[in-house]
């Protein structure tokens, strides 16, 4: 039967044809993925004022201490310690001023130590700065923590208790005092 | 030739149930995304890099990680379901592509994509258009699947600002046996 033969290999190729394509429908696919990162601003710290203690007058063979309030700028003296600076003069004792720049609206945190050394410059005699504290500005209350507000910045002061004892010499004194802010 | 007219019924009933599975679907291979690959948040001075390997590990130069948390590899899932509920074994070879990947750049950053690896066996650093071999033997449920994590590099410049990076991951995956 010569005719069923042609027609039974017509539907065995038309069966082959069928089977073979590599990207038959259901045979391949495809999918999108996605990679992210969060970039954000560096977080930079720059010192606008330094922490002063203006100029100071100690009774003679007694001590004193100078306690600065960050938050409110307010000076206040105790022991035989008293101020020498006249009114309006550029050397009345000021908190330090920093001001911090990254993201706008994330938080970060602020590392102080809790006291530092102020060293006369030139004999090296050492006066404590203790209690040293911080106040942000964007988020009066948490100490060591702030916002950044618009445009990405916060600024923050920081004051402390230069305790002066008897004896010390006169002079002027600098102690270094280090601030780390970082992302909270 | 004239067949008599029971046995043509019975060979067109057989033909019948032989050809039509019992859940007669299309078999359909597909590609899941379960996961992203995350890079997290981190900040980048001038520029740097990060790096997450199929496993989760991270390595990084040039920035400041904020947490490292919601950082790991994609995951994606490879999967032929054959259609119906049939229990012939099989075994499947499939082939999966990642195509390049696209350059990020919007404001002052500019972002790259790099360093596939997959953990997937005989595999580890794949490039871009390399054709990786996924072998699913003795398949003998309707769908079978293999899962891999996709680990990456991205290298960001920053000039000005920051933002949400994020890259698209092209995958395409061709059936290429399923004796």
């Amino acid at each position: 039967m010569p005719s069923l033969s042609r027609a039974i290999k017509a539907l065995g190729l038309a069966a082959a044809g069928l089977a073979s394509p590599a990207l038959a429908e259901g045979n391949s696919a495809s999918v999108t993925g996605m990679a992210h990162a969060s970039v954000v601003e560096p977080l930079t710290v720059r010192q606008i004022d330094p922490l002063q203690f203006g100029t100071l007058a100690v009774r003679q063979g007694q001590s004193g201490a100078i306690k600065v309030d960050p938050a409110t700028g307010a000076v206040s003296y105790s022991g035989a310690l008293g101020n020498a600076c006249p009114s309006s003069s550029v050397c009345a004792a000021s908190p330090a001023l920093f001001l911090v720049s990254g993201e706008e609206g994330r938080t970060y945190r602020i590392e102080a130590p809790s006291s530092v050394i102020a060293f006369h410059t030139n004999t090296g005699t050492g006066l404590p700065v203790a209690d040293i504290a911080v106040a942000v500005e964007n988020a009066a209350g948490e100490a060591m923590r702030g916002v950044l507000g618009e445009m990405g910045q916060d600024r923050f002061r920081v004051g402390g208790t230069l305790q002066v004892v008897a004896g010390s010499p006169v002079g002027t004194y600098r102690a270094d005092l280090q601030m780390v802010v970082f992302y909270d | 030739m004239k067949l008599p007219g029971r046995i043509a019924a019975a060979c067109a009933l057989a033909l019948g149930v032989w050809s039509v599975p019992a859940a007669g679907d299309k078999p359909q291979l597909s590609v899941i995304n379960g996961q992203g690959l995350r890079f997290g948040t981190f900040a980048v001075p001038t520029s740097g890099y990060r790096e997450i390997s199929p496993s989760g590990g991270v390595t990084s130069g040039g920035i400041f990680a904020l947490d490292q948390s919601g950082v790991g590899p994609a995951q994606f899932v490879v999967q032929y379901d054959r259609g119906n509920n049939g229990r012939r074994r099989m075994d499947l070879v499939i082939e999966l592509v990642f195509a390049a990947p696209a350059t990020f750049a919007q404001g002052g950053l500019t972002a790259r994509l790099s360093r596939y690896q997959i953990d997937l066996q005989g595999y580890g650093m794949v490039q871009p258009g390399q054709v990786i071999r996924v072998e699913i033997p003795n398949c003998v449920q309707r769908v079978c699947s293999r899962s891999f994590n996709l680990g990456g590099r991205i290298d960001v410049d920053r000039t000005f600002g920051g933002g949400l990076v994020e890259i698209p991951i092209f995958v395409d995956a061709v059936l290429v046996s399923s004796n």
